[in-house]
């Protein structure tokens, strides 16, 4: 029922190295079980004690010691909650990055079935289940069921049948709170359902206030909102109540043992067998017993949370990717040679409707290759091959003349700037580096003057630490930054997906330069959306449903008044593509 | 309430996240105070009678243990050989009778105060509701839509917390006093000296409160932090893979935690502090009491056994209720920071203006009256009495007015057109940074919302147009050029900075207030649909039989679709319903116009929704009724080629005007955009 050996196997591997903190939490927390049951005893002695005559100079030094142990469990509680929490988060943290690195490295199909938010639910939200799980369980039920024992075995000492009679009835009350639970729970989850509605419709009257006031809607949409109040109403007072009863059922058991522990109590005091401290001390101990036990029920329910959320994180964990690991092959620095021998591929949702059928392709070190074709004849895709974000159905595709799947270094050597360029929340220097810590400012500097990008870089407020979530980019700014990006990393072969809209001149102008720099000594393949960028180009492809339409030298192609490129060129783009 | 034991408060049971507190900086605190008790006091006033009734039965919860005390004091008097003591039958007794009045106080008190408190949370939000619908429709909030839920939830959820809580600190206090003057007749000193550690809960506690709402607030901030930052990394993860900077990711991922672990634990341990507080001083005033007892138990003329159980018993009640006074101080502070926090809600608002009386009952707010809305109010007079001013023009009274007397684009002499524009300005007051592009790769550029990409699009300027019955004209431009805020400012969903808008020759004071149906109705370039059937997406409130209804689906080529849907009208639609297409939702928003039947359709670019040949077919049919007025945003030829009158919009200034065909003569503007 409660996964604890699941759980326990899965946080202990991320325990390892904090065994001193372990250590010293265990011991905060059955210092505070000594404390609690301790404190009651002294009352008894001081008690019994007046009783029997025994002068002040005894009892008062007990007394002071109460109030003593009464500090001392302050400092310790903390103590212990302060090293379950640092444990937890220490430990979670580590799983949280595990998890992250090992959903960094699935295949892009994985990402394009689970979306970001989806993600950060798995990592995050089910870790974080885990570890106040963690910090709680360690606290609370560990700490509250030997709290519990402790009560439970002193209160024997004091009486088998007091003892016996509180057990019972104590277990009693965790059956009936059990079931009562279950139903306030349900009433609960009405009034959240109410609230959801409620939040939901207030979501979409806020964005579509244009709407509602353009179509004279206000009185309609608050009449609206009005009656999801209105049914929420009577859920929420009836949500309330259900807390009520199962409180009202802890008070009558409350009762119904003080009834009986009064009861007992008076005929043992007269069987002599307790004493007046002994009943005071077994009414303390009942009103003490009530509260772990409460809170080890409500724990071992989130126990049962927790389960839900081991699972999921298992389940990710053994989620492999669809890519195989690389092979071992480095690729050498200087331009790099590209092959594609019959290239077919079909995305894993699509597997009927091929995307790429059986493309050839032939690109020598040092030259630029313009991919033409109209929206969806394959183009991305054929970047995305060549740089392994995925692999082939069949045909291979070779860099160098080594398969990409055997090539350890492949992603250092080959750089893509895509034209919906993706950013981070941060600092120009963040996105430029993904927050490597190692590259310094000069090194970017440097490489923003190279690509000509200095009067761009000029017009940041801040320079590097230009946070870009306020300030904003434009499409062709954030090429720019891409272009940087890919820089940085000096690599052999640089696939360029050109930004497709339109971009004022002086962008344009400053991106025809960065591409020129980005593109000496290099090879190049521009997926291209405007003829005069395919004038960089020292070859062609012509793409159209997956296959290949035309290819060739571009000197060749433009000069042959027969080919499609010629046309292309002669009627333009839009008109033979569009 | 809070008066139940916290294991069982809901709070406890909801789960994590359920709870999102947000108490923001905390700023002018003692002005936070008083806003919370101005607050508080209005909700009050707004049902007093209920409030008091719901304050008697929880002063009765908080009391009525005290008697335990005194039943707990007699059993042990009789344990101690006291005569005058009531026998153990009758101490049992009235352990049991004890037990009934209990229950009752805490069932009858939980429903009916829980009604209370929800009915001053349900005022906060009909106000706010109703305020921001006053807005201007397209001026947008300055905060995110997540934000402003976050407002009617959490915040409204912090101030009934504060509401609620109320009525357990004058139970608290009034325990605090009972018990202070029942003990102190027995031991003034003792009594004296046991309230110190008590009062000091109270202080201590209210005074970590406003810390633990800080550090509470700056843990949250790194938990957006981590989850933003996964985010992030998780939708770029294409860059951060042909990057090869997984691992600089991951360095970067665990900095981020080990910042988040630190203002964790710091919170947690804090509230620890606070938690374990109630507990402990209760046990440091009952080890004075012991130490005080110690001597004088056995002393003749000093406490009695009874009297030493009454005191520990006592002191444990009154220790929770100096706890629960302390806490509800720290949260009294919280309200105030909610409440300045739904006020930002409100632009312009006053504190009474959030807490306005707003009955639930069935008939306190009736439906949307099915009258045509109040006619347009002229500049000059006061909007109060000019919606009642019999010049009051609606298309169902004036049978008078010409539909097509002319010729299109030429209006008649002598009869004012439909909508005379003079001078009309509306530029961008700032930029709203979050919704500029680049942060979280949410690159979505929305097209040509002025609201999102302020920096592209100038506001217009010094607009003059004049829109005669039966025209149609359109609206053309670049991208950013200023067309919707043309649409959007006529139609007052923008606040104009200077210039008119006269609905028949009457300038108008307030223009949403005017142009709305039956005169005017308007789509956005991105239109909505809410969370309800499709009926009532159409009808809106309106006094419309699906006769009406089915007609305008067929005027908006909805026809076919609504009949493939599983319940047909009845269909659920928005983002809890049946997913529409931007295609279907575009025409299902064109057929909400048509059902007011409005004398004139505002229309914005469609062609982000509809392909070429499905808005030229509802160009057609919208013509095709012939009486329609229509002012709307395009750039296809379908369009401009029907227009009676084509404005060339540039940097949000009219730069030409003329049909179609003149205007590919005159202006070079215009050519580019025909293509």
């Amino acid at each position: 029922m409660i996964p604890v050996r699941a759980y326990l196997s899965l946080l202990a591997s991320h325990v390892q190295g904090l065994r001193w903190r372990v250590t010293a939490m265990a011991t905060a927390v059955l210092a505070g079980i000594a404390l609690q049951l301790l404190a009651p005893q002294l009352v008894k002695r001081v008690i019994d004690g007046a009783l029997a005559g025994q002068p002040a100079g005894v009892l008062v030094p007990l007394a002071t010691w109460f109030v003593v142990l009464a500090f001392l469990n302050q400092g310790v509680s903390v103590l212990a909650t302060w090293l379950a929490t640092d444990i937890g988060w220490r430990a979670t943290n580590r799983l949280r990055a595990d998890l992250t690195a090992h959903v960094l490295h699935l295949d892009m199909g994985f990402h394009k079935r689970h979306t970001p938010g989806e993600l950060i639910e798995r990592v995050d939200g089910d870790v974080t289940a885990l570890g106040n799980f963690f910090s709680a369980m360690v606290v609370n039920v560990v700490g509250n069921g030997l709290l519990v024992a402790g009560i439970v075995v002193l209160l024997f000492r004091e009486s088998w049948v007091v003892g016996g009679f509180v057990l019972a009835m104590t277990l009693l009350l965790l059956g009936l709170l059990g079931r009562l639970h279950d139903v306030a729970v349900s009433w609960w989850r009405a009034v959240r359902a109410s609230s959801a509605t409620a939040q939901g419709q207030v979501g979409e009257f806020t964005d579509g206030t244009e709407d509602i006031r353009g179509n004279g809607a206000e009185a309609f949409v608050q009449a609206q909102f009005t009656t999801v109040l209105r049914q929420w109403l009577p859920r929420h007072r009836r949500g309330w109540l259900g807390w009520g009863i199962m409180w009202g059922a802890q008070e009558a058991q409350a009762i119904v043992v003080t009834i009986g522990v009064y009861w007992l109590g008076a005929r043992f005091l007269d069987a002599g067998t307790m004493t007046i401290g002994g009943i005071y001390l077994v009414i303390h101990y009942v009103e003490m017993i009530g509260r772990p036990i409460r809170q080890m029920r409500d724990q071992l329910q989130d126990l049962q949370k927790a389960g839900a959320a081991i699972g999921r994180i298992t389940d990710l964990q053994a989620v492999r990717s669809a890519l195989p690991e690389a092979g071992t092959t480095r690729l050498p620095s200087g331009p790099l040679s590209v092959t594609l021998d019959g290239v077919r591929f079909a995305y894993a949702d699509e597997p009927s409707r091929p995307v790429l059928r059986g493309i050839d392709l032939d690109l020598a070190p040092g030259r630029v290759l313009g991919i033409v074709g109209r929206t969806g004849s394959g183009k991305s895709t054929l970047a995305r091959l060549v740089t392994r974000i995925h692999e082939a159905d069949a045909g291979e595709v070779r860099i160098n003349g080594h398969e990409v799947s055997d090539i350890a270094n492949l992603r250092d050597r080959i750089a893509v700037v895509t034209q919906d360029v993706q950013l981070v929340r941060g600092s120009v220097r963040d996105n430029l580096t993904f927050h490597d810590r190692t590259v310094g400012d000069d090194r970017l500097l440097d490489v923003i003057a190279t690509l000509g990008l200095h009067e761009w870089f000029a017009t940041l407020p801040q320079g590097l630490d230009t946070h870009l979530g306020a300030s904003g980019l434009s499409a062709g700014q954030a090429q720019l930054l891409a272009f940087t990006r890919v820089f940085l990393r000096d690599p052999g072969l640089v696939v360029l997906d050109e930004a497709s809209s339109r971009l004022d001149p002086a962008t344009e102008q400053l991106l025809e330069r960065a591409v020129d720099r980005l593109l000496a000594g290099r090879t190049g393949i521009i997926i291209a959306h405007r003829l005069h960028t395919l004038q960089r180009a020292d070859d062609i492809l012509l793409v159209a449903d997956g296959d290949v339409v035309e290819s060739g030298p571009r000197d060749r192609l433009a000069t042959d008044p027969g080919s499609a490129f010629a046309r292309l060129l002669a009627t333009g783009m839009e008109e033979v593509l569009a | 309430m809070t008066s139940i034991p916290a294991e069982v408060r809901p709070d406890h049971v909801a789960g994590p996240g359920d709870h999102a507190q947000d108490p923001g900086p905390l700023r002018g605190s003692r002005g936070q105070w008083g806003r919370a008790m101005r607050t508080l006091l209005a909700l009050v006033r707004n049902h007093p009678v209920r409030y008091l009734v719901g304050l008697g039965l929880w002063i009765v919860n908080w009391v009525w243990p005290m008697a335990l005390g005194f039943i707990g004091q007699a059993y042990f008097d009789l344990l101690d050989g006291d005569a005058v003591t009531p026998g153990l039958a009758a101490i049992l007794a009235a352990l049991a009778a004890w037990l009934a009045v209990r229950l009752a106080a805490i069932f009858v008190g939980m429903w009916q105060y829980a009604g209370v408190v929800f009915r001053a949370g349900a005022t906060l939000q009909r106000n706010m509701l109703a305020w921001m619908l006053a807005q201007p429709g397209a001026q947008g909030s300055r905060l995110s839509t997540g934000e402003v839920v976050s407002r009617f939830r959490d915040d409204v959820e912090h101030t009934s917390d504060g509401f609620d809580g109320t009525v357990d600190v004058i139970g608290a206090v009034v325990v605090g006093i009972l018990s202070f003057v029942v003990l102190a007749r027995i031991d003034p000193v003792i009594t004296s000296l046991m309230f110190v550690p008590l009062l000091a809960t109270v202080a201590i506690v209210a005074g970590l409160g406003g810390r633990i709402a800080a550090y509470r607030t700056a843990a949250r901030e790194a938990t957006e932090d981590v989850t933003g930052f996964l985010g992030e990394t998780f939708h770029a993860v294409q860059s951060i893979k042909v990057a090869g900077a997984e691992g600089s990711m991951l360095t970067e991922f665990g900095r981020r935690n080990d910042r988040r672990r630190g203002l964790m634990v710091r919170d947690r341990t804090l509230e620890s502090v606070t938690d374990a507080l109630g507990m402990n001083m209760v046990n440091v005033a009952t080890g004075v009491v012991l130490v005080m007892a110690a001597g004088s138990l056995a002393r003749p003329g000093g406490l009695d056994v009874g009297q030493f159980a009454l005191f520990t018993y006592l002191i444990a009640h009154v220790g929770a209720a100096a706890w629960h006074v302390g806490v509800h101080m720290a949260q009294l502070r919280q309200t105030g920071v909610s409440v300045d926090r739904m006020l930002d809600l409100m632009p312009g608002a006053r504190l009474a203006d959030l807490t306005r009386r707003q009955p639930l009952e069935e008939d306190a707010s009736p439906p949307r009256a099915t009258a045509a809305p109040p006619g347009p109010a002229p500049a000059s007079a006061p909007a109060t009495v000019s919606r009642r001013s019999p010049a009051t023009v609606s298309r169902r009274s004036s049978a008078t007015a010409p539909r097509r007397s002319s010729a299109p684009g030429h209006a008649p002499a002598g009869t004012p057109p439909l909508v005379s524009v003079r001078g009309l300005t509306h530029v961008f007051p700032g930029a709203r940074p979050a919704d500029v592009v680049g942060a979280g790769g949410g690159n979505g550029s929305a097209p040509e919302d002025p609201v999102a990409t302020p920096s592209h699009v100038p506001g217009i300027r010094d607009v003059d147009l004049d829109l005669h019955r039966g025209q149609f004209v359109v609206v053309t431009g670049r991208v950013g050029a200023g067309k919707t805020t043309l649409l959007r400012t006529v139609m007052g969903l923008l606040p104009a900075q200077a210039g008119t808008v006269s609905w028949q020759g009457t300038p108008l004071a307030d223009p949403a207030a005017t142009m709305v149906p039956p005169r005017a109705a308007y789509t956005p370039q991105v239109p909505r649909l809410f969370s309800m059937s499709l009926r009532a997406n159409l009808v809106m409130g309106a006094d419309a039989g699906d006769e009406q209804v089915h007609a305008a689906l067929a005027a908006a080529a909805m026809a076919r679709d609504v009949a493939a849907m599983p319940h047909g009208l009845d269909t659920l639609v928005g983002s809890r319903g049946m997913r529409l297409s931007g295609g279907q939702v575009q025409r299902a928003a064109t057929a909400r116009m048509l059902v007011h039947d409005p004398e004139l359709l505002v229309i914005d670019d469609v062609s982000s929704a509809l392909d070429v040949e499905t808005e030229a077919a509802l160009w057609d049919r919208l013509g095709s009724r012939g009486t329609t007025t229509a002012l709307v945003v395009s750039h296809r030829r379908p369009a401009l080629r029907r227009a009676d009158l084509v404005l060339v919009v540039e940097e949000g200034r009219i730069v030409a005007r003329g049909t179609a065909d003149e205007l590919l003569e005159r202006s070079a503007t215009f050519r580019t955009l025909w293509g």
